[in-house]
């Protein structure tokens, strides 16, 4: 019997008792789109998780910190004043050679002051080795990152005027310190403006504190480029080369202190560092590089690990949701058994005339088969499209209505639930196969029923 | 004249309590090729078991049938489905045509199973239907027709093959005395102009006539073979 026969044979029989064909796949189409539904809101979570994560940072990134659990037997300075443990320049070197590390950079962290045209800004400025910038991934959203040989040279990270503000409006009142009135559009150009530095963080105030010590100096530094937007780490932080940032403030240390106090002028490798960032080749090799860091006697911390241990979870959220989808998908099975078993009991006479007539075993398995499966599939696909428009739903009116709850506050483009194609194709055909195995009993029965008897049913 | 239904002390026993019923004790019989044979006698005399087990519908409890040299009593499911595909045409008393199905339909059904293409089998089936004198009823449902009619299609749908055997199991037994007529001289036409073997169990003195060889059973066994004129004749042919 040609597959053709058979399909239109078995869809033939399908029509001929609509009603039960009809309830029995509605099963099905309940039971898809509760197990598709149930996925797709832990997918959406996963989704809308993994974004905040990445805007977070990286997820191959790992940071890397001091080690300061161990203060104990951390270094003492001289007159035994603890010292607040560092990276060292050798801790460094031994991450480097980690295999699968792509590029390491300590960060140097220090607050000055800055004046551009009549704004003042309190900035965090942080020294970075301007070749890791790239393979860190940061990304120029104006202008261009560091270059190895920049020295006076500054990238700003995206949010940075916020940090910045006009003293004369806040001595009116105007402003708070950081922000602007609403709407206020600064006029500050970080690319063109003259930028003028010091670590002198009483600059341009009308009382300046005292000062011991000479006169701090003022840097004109230049505006390079600007970051993309959409990062919390590194909107408000401006980014120089790391060897001119130590320079500069071992320079203003060793001009601060006191005169009786000899303080030698360090390099940068000689200076211990409060953070570190390592890129490494691949997200899988994260988890490994992060291990051995931590043998080093660092401490490590990244994206991915904490994104691994809410995977777990989110995992057996995902089972649970999806066992719940389960249950009303087997109870649909079940009704395609039951319906396949009633389709035998009427058409044993049928069964038996075909069988008679020189209907293959096998051909009468099939029938079966397909019809059932057929059911299960028709299912499927109704159950997908339905899934599709409740998906709809829950985005739009769902979504507005968790917001005015307060819960979806600042995510109006966050989804409640996310069918991927996967989901849908694995949806339908996993139904057609659940059709196909509740299907298997009752066609197997077909198969062994004797055509003479069958044939004297009436 | 080559045989080709060999039947050899076939033995059938059914198990009533403690008691021991015999269908068939003890038949042997040959058919010959082309021969039109009929199984006559009252009903419960075994006729029908022994159709049906030449069909392989029923197994014997001893001795063996060959049809072809096929030793039909051993044959497993799936062997037998594919003889009854090859070599046999069944027509039965009820008709026993698929409801939802028109004539033309349930005609090619056959050849559905056999796997052939659309246009063929349908060319074919409808060839068979006019062959049977319906020409104008193939899209007709089996209740939108007479049981003449509807016997009419059987025979066609048994015929369609061109199988070597056709088994007739009462096929006018739900039938009018004209009608029987009507049907028998269909069987008896087609099978001669074919060259088939039919096999024909009735208790309706109508058919007999057209028996080359009427076969009296009574209690399970064989009473006596009655063998006509035309039997002798079609026996000297072909010698």
């Amino acid at each position: 019997m040609k597959i053709f026969d058979i399909i239109r044979m078995a869809l033939r029989n399908l029509f001929r008792s609509k009603v039960r064909t009809v309830l029995t796949v509605l099963g099905i189409v309940i039971g898809t789109t509760a197990i598709i539904i149930m996925l797709s809101l832990g997918i959406a979570i996963n989704v809308s998780y993994r974004e905040q994560m990445s805007r977070m940072g990286s997820l191959n990134v790992i940071n890397v910190h001091p080690n300061y659990e161990n203060i104990n037997t951390g270094k003492r300075g001289r007159n035994d004043v603890w010292v607040e443990p560092t990276i060292s320049q050798e801790e460094l070197d031994k991450i480097k050679q980690i295999p699968n590390v792509e590029a390491v950079t300590p960060f140097y962290q220090t607050s000055v002051k800055m004046e551009i045209g009549k704004y003042l800004g309190y900035v965090t400025i942080v020294g970075i080795e301007p070749d890791a910038m790239e393979a860190l991934e940061y990304k120029a959203a104006e202008g261009r990152l560091l270059n190895p040989d920049d020295k006076l040279q500054i990238v700003f990270g995206s949010n940075m005027k916020d940090q910045f503000y006009n003293p004369k409006e806040m001595r009116r009142g105007l402003v708070f310190y950081g922000y602007g009135g609403p709407g206020e559009e600064k006029d500050i150009n970080f690319l063109e403006d003259r930028i003028n530095m010091t670590f002198d963080m009483s600059y341009g105030e009308r009382y300046p504190g005292s000062q011991t010590g000479k006169k701090p100096k003022l840097y004109k530094v230049e505006g390079v480029g600007i970051l993309e937007e959409g990062n919390w780490e590194t909107a408000y932080q401006a980014y120089m080369n790391i060897h001119e940032l130590v320079k500069l403030d071992q320079e203003y240390k060793q001009q601060q202190a006191n005169p009786d106090q000899k303080i030698r002028r360090r390099k940068t490798e000689e200076v211990g560092f409060q953070q570190a960032k390592v890129k490494v080749n691949e997200i899988k090799n994260v988890l490994d590089v992060q291990e051995q860091i931590r043998a080093i006697g660092l401490n490590a911390w990244s994206m991915a690990e904490s994104l691994e241990s809410a995977n777990k979870t989110q995992a057996v959220m995902q089972g649970v949701l999806g066992g719940i989808g389960a249950i009303s998908l087997l109870v649909a099975a079940i009704g395609i058994a039951n319906t396949m078993i009633m389709a035998i009991y009427e058409r044993t006479k049928e069964i038996g005339i075909m069988k008679v007539i020189g209907a293959r075993i096998k051909d009468i398995r099939r029938l079966f088969l397909y019809e059932a499966s057929m059911i299960g599939f028709i299912g499927g696909v109704i159950g997908i499209a339905f899934s599709f428009g409740v998906s709809y739903f829950l985005n739009t009116v769902g979504v507005r209505f968790l917001g005015g709850m307060g819960m979806g506050m600042g995510m109006t483009d966050t989804k409640l639930s996310i069918i991927p194609v996967w989901l849908a194709l694995s949806g339908m055909i996993f139904s057609a196969l659940i059709g196909l195995i509740s299907g298997f009993f009752p066609a197997r029965k077909a198969t062994k029923l004797s055509a003479l008897s069958a044939i004297h049913t009436e | 004249m080559e045989t080709i239904i060999k039947i050899k002390d076939l033995k059938k026993v059914y198990r009533m309590g403690q008691e021991k019923v015999y269908a068939l004790n003890g038949i042997n019989l040959e058919i010959k090729k082309g021969e039109i044979c009929c199984l006559y006698g009252t009903s419960g005399s075994g006729k029908t078991t022994l159709l049906n087990m030449v069909a392989g519908l029923e197994k014997p409890t001893k001795g063996s049938i060959l049809v072809k040299n096929i030793p039909v009593e051993k044959l497993n499911e799936v062997q037998l489905a594919k003889f009854r595909q090859k070599y046999v045409g069944f027509i039965f008393q009820s008709y026993n045509l698929l409801p939802n199905l028109t004539a033309l339909e349930n005609v090619c059904l056959p050849l559905i199973f056999k796997g052939y293409p659309k246009k063929v089998r349908e060319k074919e089936a409808v060839k068979m239907l006019k062959a049977v004198g319906l020409g104008d009823r193939l899209n007709h449902k089996p209740n939108q027709m007479s049981g003449g009619q509807q016997q009419r299609v059987s025979i066609a749908r048994a015929f369609v093959e061109k199988p070597e055997i056709i088994l007739a199991d009462e096929p006018t037994g739900n039938l009018d005395t004209k009608t029987t007529i009507e049907i028998m001289e269909l069987i008896a036409g087609m099978a001669e102009k074919y060259g088939q073997t039919v096999l024909l169990v009735s208790h309706d003195s109508e058919a007999l006539p057209y028996a080359d060889r009427i076969v009296h059973i009574r209690d399970g066994v064989i009473e006596n073979i009655e063998e006509k004129e035309k039997y002798k004749l079609k026996e000297c042919a072909n010698k």
